[in-house]
């Protein structure tokens, strides 16, 4: 019997042989998922030290790792395979004795191999805890004639990353080893052939696994094999806001009284933003965001124009005598004047469209996440309609047309905000997003006899969209 | 998600819903503003807009000189008026009289527009009269108005602005008592003298100007003037003039001005019409009716051309806002 045959052997007896599931386990793995703290809240007992260890440990891998060459030090959790070779293959859950909060699951061929063609094996995560990933088998294309009689791997409290993309170097030489991981904190290699080989190998897989255990504590892991740290995700945020704007006003060369005049009759009144915004993750924690979105600020112009006589039509009827005993009744259609003042309720709005760009730091689960944001706003252009007080304190109208006062161009701000997000399906987000903008340059031109700026408050709510899914 | 879209629903319903009032003029009135005064009273008081009004068109162009109460005094006005006052005729309203100087103070009454300016329009117990002219003449010593002494009398002759008419006779003007203290007394009314002979009329030929007037022996000071009755041949019919609700009975002046004849007439405040109105108007009188108000500070001027007195009665016009001195110069012109 030879070594293939003995293996066939097994394969058969066993391909139908399932393990069973320990009662209570997923009892145990579900409480501890809800009791998942978001953010930077860690558990009593582990979380500081983890934390401290990820930091050190991964501040460690990241300048191991910067001296390697790119096919040195890459990893990939997918690896796609050919459609056609693909086979499903079984996750066995193990569970060990020594800890009730610990689930592995390691994958095993279950059909036979079938000769050129490659099995793909799932990968399934289990959190641990916030920190702790437990993986196995993310990786695999293993030939036909590349049968791994590799021992399930179980792993207590570190994180075994199986998938090696250095498949060149390491391809050739896995078929000459079976590695296997007696221990909680080790990882042995056994080498069937070469001793001397796989004494090297196995100096390297060890830098590997060790540089990979903390890489990916630290950095999320990706979809894309060459860059762990970058995230390809692609968001787009449609939002809407109610604004609220606080203008301020300094006199040029204007009279104080025609400023006291012109402020008492403007009353600032709540406006909107609404735009849509493309949102880029950088990784877990940063993302770029850019779009276009239009403002208007309203603003009420209220103006008393006194001794203002209104007219109003009236019909009369009354009684004439034309000459002793020859009554007529008579009706007059006349006009009756009221004097008084009308208050004048004009709505000026100011609007502009803007191009946002902010960086964000977000931070949190994937059921809430809480983020800051910061950075500029370009205006593309703004214009005004409305009334306004003159310096002879008479209304006169400001619009897109004629309008000498305002600039239609008011540059660039600076914008702040605070998100928070929740999910509220697969692909979606809804978000608050309480945000202040200020604005760098005056509004008014250099004819106007006074600077003025509007600084904008508002509270964004829209919906954030995964494009990748 | 049925709430988030209720909840963006909504957010966007405010967001339209705060453009509902844009634009909107609200207009109050003014509480104290005469303008705004449309109630009219059945009895007028002093301090009622009319009287101010009246003194305002007064403009008291009095011709003012001193005499020698003892003595002859011939006061000339150009060549259109003389008046020869004879020496030791006044006397105090006790009938004391009086020597020395005096303050002699005269108006000369001639135009239509004239007779309007001192409210003294041209009808005699509610009849209309047509004028050859009017005089104010008040002699005062110390402050004191003299009379005429029983039995006397001053010579008036004037050269007048039209054709003497054959028929004037003397009216004097009566007055309220006490004497009002402006110029619009609502007693007036002209008088015929008991003497009802006829004004001798006068004529005078300078070259080739042509003077002519009346010459009026008045039996007393104060308002005197040459009227007679208008007798028409056609019926007498009443007449309204009828204006917006801001021109009431406390505010507003209304006059017929004859076209044909120099006779003004003043139009009555009727409470309860709440219009002006004048009575026996020959049917078929050309006529205008000139109402001018004071509301608050402001004047207005308001006129309509009347050809068709008894087909209809009641006339409607709207007086508009002009200053005083627009008023006064179309009297002038009347």
């Amino acid at each position: 019997m030879t070594d293939q045959s003995f293996d066939n052997f097994f394969k058969e007896k066993l391909k139908d042989h399932s393990a069973p599931v320990p009662e209570g386990l997923w009892e145990k793995i579900r409480p501890e998922k809800e009791k998942k703290p978001m953010g930077f809240v860690l558990p009593k007992h582990t979380g500081k030290g983890l934390i401290v260890a990820a930091v050190i440990t991964g501040a460690i891998g990241i300048a191991l790792n910067t001296g390697k060459s790119k096919n040195q030090s890459t990893e990939s959790l997918n690896i796609p395979s050919e459609p056609n070779k693909t086979t499903n293959s079984l996750l066995i859950p193990i569970a060990t004795q020594k800890d009730k909060n610990t689930a592995i699951y390691t994958s095993t061929p279950s059909d036979k191999q079938v000769p050129n063609s490659s099995t793909k094996m799932e990968t399934f995560i289990s959190k641990r805890n916030p920190d702790t990933y437990f993986i196995s088998s993310p990786n695999t294309d293993v030939s036909n004639n590349q049968v791994s009689n590799t021992p399930p791997i179980g792993i207590n409290n570190t994180i075994i990353p199986t998938s090696l993309e250095n498949k060149q170097s390491f391809e050739d030489q896995i078929a000459n080893y079976n590695s296997y991981h007696p221990s909680g904190n080790t990882i042995g290699l056994s080498n069937q052939s070469s001793f001397q080989q796989m004494g090297m190998v196995n100096k390297q897989l060890l830098a590997n696994a060790h540089d990979k255990k903390f890489k990916a504590i630290i950095i999320c892991p990706t979809v894309r094999g060459n860059s762990s740290s970058f995230n390809t995700d692609w968001g787009m945020e449609v939002y809407a806001s109610p604004d609220y704007a606080f203008k301020s006003v300094s006199n040029i060369n204007a009279s104080a009284q025609y400023l006291n005049s012109k402020d008492s009759s403007e009353q600032m009144q709540v406006g909107y933003s609404a735009g849509i915004r493309l949102v880029k993750p950088l990784n877990d924690h940063f993302l770029l965001k850019t779009g276009i979105q239009y403002s208007q600020i309203n603003q009420k112009f209220v103006y008393r124009n006194e001794n203002e006589i209104k007219v109003t039509t009236v019909i009369t009827a009354r009684t004439i005598i034309r000459s002793p005993g020859d009554t007529i009744l008579v009706s007059d259609t006349s006009v009756l004047q009221t004097i008084g003042y009308s208050v004048k309720n004009v709505k000026n709005r100011y609007r502009s469209i803007d191009i946002p760009l902010t960086l964000g730091y977000e931070f949190g689960n994937d059921d809430l996440r809480v983020g800051i944001n910061a950075g500029v706003i370009f205006n593309v252009s703004s214009w005004y309609q409305g009334e306004m007080l003159d310096t002879a304190y008479q209304p006169v109208s400001i619009n897109k047309a004629s309008n000498s006062l305002y600039k239609t161009n008011i540059g660039m701000g600076l914008y702040s905000s605070i998100s928070i997000q929740k999910r509220i399906s697969e692909n979606t987000h809804l978000f608050f997003e309480p945000y202040f903008r200020y604005n760098l340059k005056n509004m008014t031109s250099e004819l106007s006899p006074y600077t003025q700026r509007f600084q904008v408050g508002g509270l964004a709510i829209g919906l954030r969209f995964n494009l990748n899914r | 998600m049925k709430r988030i879209t209720s909840f963006l629903t909504l957010a966007l319903v405010l967001f339209l819903g705060s453009c509902v009032k844009e634009g909107l003029n609200d207009f109050k009135p003014y509480n104290n503003n005469e303008l705004n005064d449309t109630t009219w009273v059945k009895s007028i008081g002093n301090n009622a807009n009319i009287f101010s009004l009246a003194d305002s068109l007064f403009q008291k162009m009095y011709h003012v000189d001193s005499i020698d109460l003892t003595k002859d005094y011939n006061i000339e006005l150009g060549d259109s008026l003389e008046i020869e006052i004879k020496g030791n005729t006044l006397v105090t309203e006790t009938g004391l009289l009086q020597d020395g100087k005096a303050k002699f103070e005269l108006i000369k009454i001639l135009k239509k527009g004239d007779f309007i300016k001192v409210i003294r329009p041209n009808s005699s117990f509610g009849y209309p009269l047509e004028t050859g002219g009017a005089f104010f003449i008040r002699i005062t010593k110390n402050g004191k108005e003299l009379f005429l002494a029983p039995g006397t009398s001053l010579k008036i002759k004037w050269t007048d602005i039209d054709a003497p008419k054959l028929n004037m006779q003397a009216y004097y003007g009566k007055e309220g008592f006490p004497l009002p203290n402006t110029v619009l007394d609502s007693a007036h009314n002209w008088i015929p003298d008991t003497d009802t002979s006829w004004l001798k009329p006068w004529v005078k030929n300078s070259g080739n100007i042509t003077k002519r007037g009346y010459i009026l022996e008045s039996k007393k000071l104060r308002w005197i003037s040459a009227h007679h009755v208008l007798m028409p041949t056609t019926k007498l019919t009443n007449i309204y003039g009828i204006l917006p609700p801001n021109y009431t009975n406390k505010n507003t002046l209304v006059f017929a001005v004859f076209a044909n004849t120099r006779t003004v007439l003043s139009l009555k405040s009727d409470f309860t019409s709440r219009s002006f109105t004048t009575g026996n108007v020959p049917i078929g009188t050309k006529m205008t009716l000139v109402a001018i108000s004071k509301i608050g500070k402001d004047f207005y001027l308001g006129t309509k051309q009347v050809n068709d007195v008894g087909t209809i009665v009641n006339y409607s016009f709207t007086p508009e806002k002009k200053n005083l001195a627009q008023i006064l110069s179309y009297l002038n012109s009347l």
